[in-house]
């Protein structure tokens, strides 16, 4: 009967165990190879169902042959943390198979733990916080099962939600002021992300645009917001007739190191950048100081300091200032000039014509390339016709075709200004991004990419000039004309304009960017940054990990307090003067073991000191007579005389010297 | 340990998150242990002799001051553990600890350790108990495969039983001397042929068991075998007594004399 009940009570619980686990794994479902994911899932159904219907176990050998096939289709694989996380998910799958006991429930809860860590490293996204929250929660439920027996799930759950409903503000502190010390070794994490252009341009090859709506970077204000700004990523400077690129090599162009901002000078907006694969960050004016160690080269690139990709998610900020005058260089001067020969004949007659029309006035040809793409028949279109390989591509586009994107016409302008003679060069980056008042955010997406280029004029410098803005409303794209006038209207407005729909829409996206800020993207400036903030000024490593610990143990002492007083509160006042009296007899030098009764504590004191015979004599008389020989012995009368009889002997005692 | 670093190294947020909330919930549930366990107060209802290789069974009653209490466990020197319990604030009346008795004789009870593991099994508190009380261990009754004579009725009634005992009738017996202390010498005597007294009832049935009575083989063996008699003439309602040494019970029948027996078997030397 026993064992059947006990029997019941582990099948219980290890579905229980099982259902965690296969919670646990949920996330790891998006990343891993379907084949893994059905093995697992069959696992834990084959122990669901022959836990219910009392199947035999699957032979050991059979287990170990699937175990050992399962780890050899891995082989071969990149060596990369996925590849950690499917061999990990193989021996779960494994240990699943051989449950027959409370410890090996307790190898599965230990293995949730780290399912759900493996989960983090892979995705972070804000609804991993919710999943961290309900899967820790679920494990500590399934642990307390484990320890306690016949317990409603309600009161395991109220139980398990106490623990980390007191644990999450203490956690949080700690995480904000535990120091960000730089990583042990290198992990090899999953590459991910993309940018919405490549490292070179080649307007011809492209017949469609894609309209990537994914996020490509957030960027907060300190101070004055950027509305439509251009946001640089990077130069090309070079042209062969058919591609725009950069011959910079990374390891061999001269960079600076950009100073830190100080952590009492507010930067003036920190970028939030996905993942990109390339190394170059995004900027807008000039920067003059970065945080994290970043670098910015003579030729305009600005890249982290040890020059790595960006392959996880990067935070950095920027102070700015306009860029300063720097007269060009013959070598930079001859690379802004540079056209190939042989190519596009008709454009470069056209521009030559027409800046000499311009009197050789470079703003004057500027203005006459507004007019002239805002009147002809030039349409912006994420759809162009396709210019098909050869030296003529600008010359199709310009005088035939007329239609393109971005591309097509920063390639075209900064062709027609080379061929002037005006120093030109393409500049990739994006445009735009939707402003949010509330957030004092700026979200731009891959769909934001974009292309324009900077000429240069003697005496002031780079100047921007967009020709894509050039061309008339009417000639452009509808899905762009639309996008580009509701971010124009939106960016515009106040707070107060907007309906409470849009209002309720801007919080909730400020929620979603102040959680991701200041949980996912916390990192060791924010906290400079936060305790400058806080008035506490700046904190090294040594200080953050006093200040960690401190909290532990202050916290730790604080609940201990708690405990003791919610105990103290309810302990039996007779108990604690007893204990004193107990006290009392200790000081006295009577030996006190723990099964003594009070009467044996006082015989042995009165052998001790014979002459307080007469007064244990008497004490223990008045005690018997009320603990013993009152029929309402528990009565609260009762219990005061008994409180005041043990203080009065207390008093006695105190009187004695130690023998 | 194993997070934290990993969290250090991967500089990923939320995996300094789910580590510092491992570490509070980790310091909660040390102090839960240990509130778990104090204020319980323990009364000891009873232990009762028990015989050799059958634990011995301590009846408490556990009362906590505040709050319900949960997997409560009590076991006994190195010995396994009783089923935890949970303790609701009405206390729990028939917690039983057992204690193994792999040896005969009177013993103190030994400490008992108190301990709970709630609520998530990953830190352990105790605490000990001591009640001055003791329990005898029976020696363990093994059937000797036969059965003693029954004492002789002559040195019974001589030594206590004269004047008690009535014959009420003669039985005829072909084969007298299988107990020649019965034989009715006055009617064989007439040549009225071989009878046997029969005793007024079965009060007349005596039997002293004594380490004699069994064959030569070890003590414990002895003691086991006289322990198995001492229960069966219980059970069977005879009146028996015990002799071992130079110490001898009186006749007589019960529980009480069956026990005062068998504590003479556990403790003889």
């Amino acid at each position: 009967m026993m064992q059947t009940k006990f029997s019941e009570s582990f099948s219980y619980l290890k579905r229980q165990c099982i259902l965690v686990l296969l919670f646990c794994f949920m996330p790891h479902l998006l990343i891993q190879p379907l084949w893994l994911s059905l093995l697992l899932l069959s696992i834990a159904s084959y122990q669901l169902i022959s836990d219910y219907y009392k199947f035999r176990a699957l032979p050991l050998g059979l287990v170990i042959s699937f175990a050992v096939g399962a780890l050899l289709c891995l082989y071969g694989q990149p060596l990369s943390i996925k590849l950690f996380i499917s061999g990990f998910l193989i021996l779960i799958g494994f240990k699943l198979l051989e449950v027959h006991t409370l410890r090996d429930l307790k190898v599965i809860i230990v293995c949730n733990f780290y399912l759900i860590f493996l989960s983090l490293i892979v995705f972070q996204e804000l609804w991993i916080i919710i999943y961290l929250l309900i899967a820790l929660f679920a494990n500590l439920a399934t642990l307390l099962r484990l320890t306690t027996a016949n317990v409603s799930l309600w009161k395991i759950s109220g139980k398990s939600s106490k623990h980390l409903l007191i644990a999450i503000p203490v956690s949080l502190l700690l995480f904000f002021i535990f120091p960000r010390i730089a990583p042990i070794w290198h992990l090899p994490f999953e590459s991910k992300g993309s940018v919405g252009f490549n490292d070179t341009m080649s307007p011809g090859s492209l017949i469609e645009l894609s309209d990537d709506d994914s996020i490509a970077m957030h960027i907060k204000f300190n101070d004055k917001p950027v509305i439509n700004g251009y946001w640089r990523g990077i130069i090309l400077t070079y042209y062969n007739g058919e591609s725009w690129y950069y011959s910079e090599d990374v390891n061999r162009s001269n960079f600076l190191d950009l100073p830190n901002v100080a952590v009492n000078k507010k930067a003036d907006y920190e970028i939030i950048l996905e993942p990109t694969q390339k190394r170059w960050l995004f900027y807008h004016d000039y920067p003059i100081a970065g945080e994290p160690n970043l670098i910015f080269s003579t030729k305009e690139w600005l890249i982290r300091q040890d020059k790595e990709l960006i392959t996880q998610r990067f935070i950095y900020s920027l102070k700015v200032q306009s860029a300063p005058y720097k007269v060009l260089s013959h070598n930079d001067y001859t690379a802004a000039i540079q056209l190939p020969n042989n190519t596009n004949p008709r454009l470069s007659a056209w521009a030559k014509e027409n800046f000499a029309k311009s009197n050789g006035d470079v703003k004057t040809l500027i203005q006459f390339l507004k007019n002239y793409i805002h009147q002809q028949p030039f349409w912006y279109t994420l759809t162009p016709l396709e210019l098909g390989f050869g030296k003529n591509q600008m010359d199709q586009f310009w005088f035939d075709t007329q239609k393109g994107f971005c591309e097509h016409y920063a390639s075209a302008v900064a062709y027609i200004l080379r061929s002037a003679g005006i120093p030109a060069r393409v500049i990739l980056g994006y445009y735009g991004g939707q402003w949010n008042p509330i957030s004092r955010t700026m979200t731009i997406r891959q769909s934001d990419a974009h292309a324009w280029l900077e000429y240069w004029q003697a005496g002031i410098g780079w100047q921007v000039l967009d020709p894509t803005s050039f061309v008339a409303p009417d000639r452009v794209d509808l899905t762009i004309k639309k996008r580009e006038l509701y971010l124009t209207v939106e960016n515009t407005l106040s707070l107060s304009q907007f309906g409470w729909v849009r209002k309720v829409q801007y919080a909730l996206e400020s929620v979603q960017y102040f959680s991701k800020r200041w949980l996912l993207y916390y990192n060791a400036y924010s906290q400079q940054n936060l305790l400058f903030t806080a008035g506490l000024g700046e904190w090294d490593t040594g200080q953050l990990l006093q200040a960690a610990l401190g909290c532990i143990v202050a916290f730790f002492i604080l609940l201990g307090i708690l405990y003791r007083w919610s105990q103290s509160r309810s302990q039996d006042t007779l108990l604690i003067e007893y204990h004193l009296v107990q006290k009392e007899f200790q000081r006295l030098n009577v030996l006190i073991h723990p099964s003594m009764t009070l009467n044996q504590q006082c015989a042995l004191l009165i052998k001790m000191q014979p002459w307080l015979k007469p007064l244990m004599s008497s004490f223990l008389l008045q005690y018997e007579e009320l603990r013993l020989q009152h029929s309402d012995n528990h009565s609260l009368e009762n219990r005061t005389r008994l409180i005041s009889l043990l203080k009065k002997l207390r008093h006695d005692l105190r009187l004695q010297k130690p023998t | 340990m194993s997070l934290l670093i990993a969290a250090i190294n991967s500089q990923i947020n939320t995996v300094f998150i789910m580590t510092f909330l491992l570490v509070i919930v980790g310091l909660i549930c040390m102090l839960e242990t240990h509130e778990n366990l104090i204020n319980l107060s323990f009364k000891l209802i009873s232990i009762n002799d028990t015989h050799q290789d059958t634990p011995a069974q301590i009846q408490l009653t556990i009362q906590p001051t505040i709050k319900q209490r949960f997997g409560i466990e009590c076991n006994v020197l190195s010995q396994a553990a009783s089923s935890s319990k949970n303790v609701t604030i009405d206390g729990l009346n028939d917690y039983c600890v057992s204690v193994e008795t792999p040896h005969r004789g009177y013993f103190s009870l030994p400490r008992i350790v108190v301990s709970s593991s709630f609520p998530f099994g990953i830190f352990r508190a105790w605490g000990y108990l001591y009640f001055q009380v003791h329990y005898y261990v029976y020696p363990k009754p093994i059937n000797p495969s036969f059965w003693p004579e029954p004492y002789r009725i002559q040195q019974l009634k001589e030594n206590r039983l004269s004047g008690n005992e009535e014959f009420y009738e003669l039985k005829q017996v072909n084969n007298p001397w299988t107990e020649p202390r019965l034989i009715h010498w006055k009617t064989v005597a007439k040549g009225q042929g071989w009878f046997h007294k029969t005793m007024q009832s079965n009060e007349a049935d005596f039997w002293l068991f004594s380490l004699t009575d069994l064959p030569a083989k070890d003590l414990e063996s002895k003691l086991q075998n006289l322990s198995y008699w001492l229960y069966t003439a219980e059970s069977q309602g005879l009146v028996y007594g015990l002799e071992t040494k130079d110490k001898r019970t009186e006749f007589a029948s019960g529980p009480e004399h069956l026990i005062l027996c068998l504590r003479q078997l556990a403790l003889y030397e």
